[in-house]
């Protein structure tokens, strides 16, 4: 049984049609990359599997059960996590709080054990805080506890949006755009360094990526979006020899 | 006069950067507080302090909405009134003994705080304040007009005092003691949450309430939860105002006492404990040096939270602005506008400090003004609570929003 089944999704907004009928499976630690010209609703498949979005019509389903309406931080709880193409970190706190939060569900957070100051919550919070501290470590940002979110780089702030989503343990994470905004180096640095996390944890990823060279070499396969339908999947070489994928992106030129 | 608040904000701002008070320091002050009234035996002004006190609760309660969990409460003192009135009336009519009178208070008004909530935030939180509001003017006609329940307008009289066991409270001085201990009670317990879970998803959902959902915070159960909180605590501090006034009535829970409330968090610092009870003392001190000013209390209250957002937008003590932290609805971009106006508009352009901030924020900025969106702004943007975290003056980048332009895009 495939991890992730997206069947038939349809997403309108008004009169526009942003999904139209957008189907995906996903098998347990694969990579899949997703590409496509900006509009083709790339974001808004990523919002539906969320469950940030509700979709119009079709149905998502993940680890056999539908997810589809579901509210976002009970998809969040069953494995699903996500980072935002317009990174979305918690800026009033420091690195280590908003890694913190991303582990929320393995903290003690019953409000009468917090408040009776009960020894388990203190317990909780010191190996919380150990773990949290690696994870910032193994994305490269060492010693960045007390740093606040808002002074990072912009490279820094992606690396600990995705630390902040591998703390919540997901079994399959969606990135948008990781490499954004990064040079050729940067890109490919950062996306080796989430394939090889994921690779360890074997986790399910879904990139969406504009650097497709940068992408293509980190991703098993590839699907390929345009005006909201998939028009091509397969491997990276497929890809690349593809006179849809390339008519999708440049323009038909008859 | 500028110039010299400006120097008590920095004193305080250093102050607060000094951590490590240590335990026996705030034992030892805490001690010297409780003999206040054995030092300075004048009625009057433990009157004062007691109430300082009690109202200081309050605004730890309001702290709790408005400062961590990022929702505004504009009818706070119909719960503080509700309270004392479940008191008065479990006291005068039953002849409950207090402390059950006390522990009923706070559990109902939480509950009625959940029922106020719940379908409120189930919406939108930008709702909460609009409800409270009409709660808080309900409270009032209904404490008014229902004569056989509440007394109607002159309230309910005779509230025995309060006991515990063996021990009554019947001075002004035992009131004193008895509003001190739930004020360190509720400053420990409030204390511990934030510093917990709970206070770190409070923070999240009132940075990012769509980032924290995806990573599996339950947003609605802590919005609701900081709500009943609020009101909990409100609940339990009308329990000790009702016997020690030993009147309830309409009048003393208003919407101007509302108000007064989150101005006191505002001026003293959201987010920041020690904040509310600076807050309230200052409210409750300006006006006794100047006793002929006491009616327009609300009014001077208004304008020194001018005064403060001006200088000091986070607060005397606080570390969050106000727009950051009421940011993402309309009343919060009001608010923001106001400020960012306030402020000099005109100086200082290094870009929107909101790229990536709230849904509403997020499009409007890029649709109409693309030059501010997008990644390279978010590289130079230093949001003012950061900056002044990290040393930098606080008169400086007062504005969340640098430039005219920005203010456009988001209003």
């Amino acid at each position: 049984m495939p991890l992730l089944e997206v069947e038939a999704v349809t997403k309108r907004f008004g009169g526009n049609m942003a999904l139209k009928g957008v189907s995906l499976v996903a098998e347990e630690g694969e990579s899949i990359g997703i590409l496509g010209p900006n509009g083709s609703g790339k974001s808004t498949l990523f919002n539906v599997i969320s469950s940030i979005e509700r979709p119009t019509g079709g149905t998502v389903q993940f680890d056999g059960k539908k997810i589809t309406g579901m509210a976002p931080h009970r998809v969040a709880r069953l494995g699903i996590g996500r980072t935002f193409q317009s990174l979305r970190l918690f800026k009033d706190v420091t690195c280590i709080e908003n890694i913190l939060i991303g582990a929320h569900r393995f903290s003690e957070h019953s409000v009468a054990a917090i408040v009776a100051g009960i020894g388990r919550v203190r317990r909780s919070e010191r190996s919380l805080r150990d773990e949290a501290s690696s994870l910032l470590t193994r994305v490269g940002l060492p010693g960045y506890e007390g740093r606040f979110a808002a002074n990072l780089s912009y490279g820094q702030m992606k690396r600990l949006e995705l630390a902040r989503t591998l703390a919540s343990r997901p079994r399959m994470i969606l990135l948008d755009e990781p490499a954004a905004g990064l040079n050729d180096t940067g890109a490919a640095e950062m996306l080796g360094l989430t394939r090889g996390l994921v690779r360890d944890e074997g986790i399910t990823l879904l990139v969406i990526e504009h650097n497709v060279r940068a992408l293509l070499a980190a991703v098993d396969r590839a699907v390929v979006l345009d005006a909201g339908a998939v028009i091509f999947g397969g491997t990276p070489e497929a890809i690349l020899e593809s006179q849809a994928v390339r008519d999708a992106y440049l323009g038909d030129e008859q | 006069m500028i110039r010299s608040g400006t120097d008590i904000a920095r004193t305080i701002g250093t102050l607060r950067a000094q951590r490590g008070v240590t335990p026996t320091a705030t034992l030892v002050a805490l001690v010297a507080i409780g003999f206040f009234p054995v030092l300075v035996p004048n009625t009057y002004w433990t009157q004062i302090a007691t109430t300082i006190w009690l109202y200081a609760v309050l605004a730890i309660g309001v702290n709790v909405v408005v400062g961590y969990a990022g929702m505004l409460t504009l009818g706070h003192a119909a719960f503080y009134g509700f309270g004392g009135y479940v008191a008065a009336l479990l006291m005068v009519r039953s002849g409950v003994t207090w402390i059950v009178a006390f522990l009923a208070a706070g559990v109902l008004t939480g509950i009625l705080g959940l029922l106020l909530a719940l379908p409120c935030l189930r919406v939108q939180s930008d709702f909460l304040g609009l409800v409270t509001i009409a709660f808080g003017s309900l409270f009032t006609v209904f404490a008014t007009n229902w004569d056989s329940i509440t007394g109607g307008p002159s309230g309910l009289a005779g509230i025995p005092p309060a006991t515990l066991g063996p021990i009554q409270f019947t001075t002004n001085q035992d009131y004193y003691e008895l509003a001190l201990s739930l004020l360190v009670v509720v400053f420990i317990v409030v204390r511990r949450l934030e510093r917990s879970a709970v206070g770190r998803a409070w923070s999240a959902l009132r940075d990012d309430s769509i980032s924290a959902s995806t990573l599996g915070v339950p947003v609605l159960y802590y919005r609701v939860l900081a709500f009943v909180i609020g009101s909990a605590i409100a609940g339990f501090a009308g329990a000790i105002y009702a016997p020690f006034i030993t009147v309830v009535s309409p009048a003393a829970f208003n919407l101007n006492q509302s108000l007064l409330l989150v101005e006191m968090v505002i001026v003293g610092g959201l987010g920041s404990l020690p904040g509310s009870i600076l807050g309230a003392g200052i409210f409750f001190l300006i006006p006794q040096i100047f006793q002929s000013l006491l009616v327009y209390q609300v009014g001077i209250g208004g304008a020194v939270m001018v005064l403060v957002m001006a200088r000091r937008p986070q607060g005397l003590l606080g570390k969050t602005a106000f727009g950051q932290s009421l940011r993402g609805g309309p009343i919060a971009r009001y608010l923001a506008t106001l400020r960012a106006h306030a402020a000099n508009p005109l100086t200082g352009a290094s870009g929107t400090p909101h790229t990536g901030a709230g849904p509403h924020f997020a499009g409007a900025a890029s649709a109409s003004r693309p030059v501010f969106a997008g990644t390279a702004s978010s590289l130079d943007s230093r949001p003012l609570q950061d900056a002044t975290s990290a040393g930098v003056g606080e008169s400086s980048g007062m504005a969340q929003f640098s430039t005219q332009e920005d203010i456009d895009a988001s209003a």
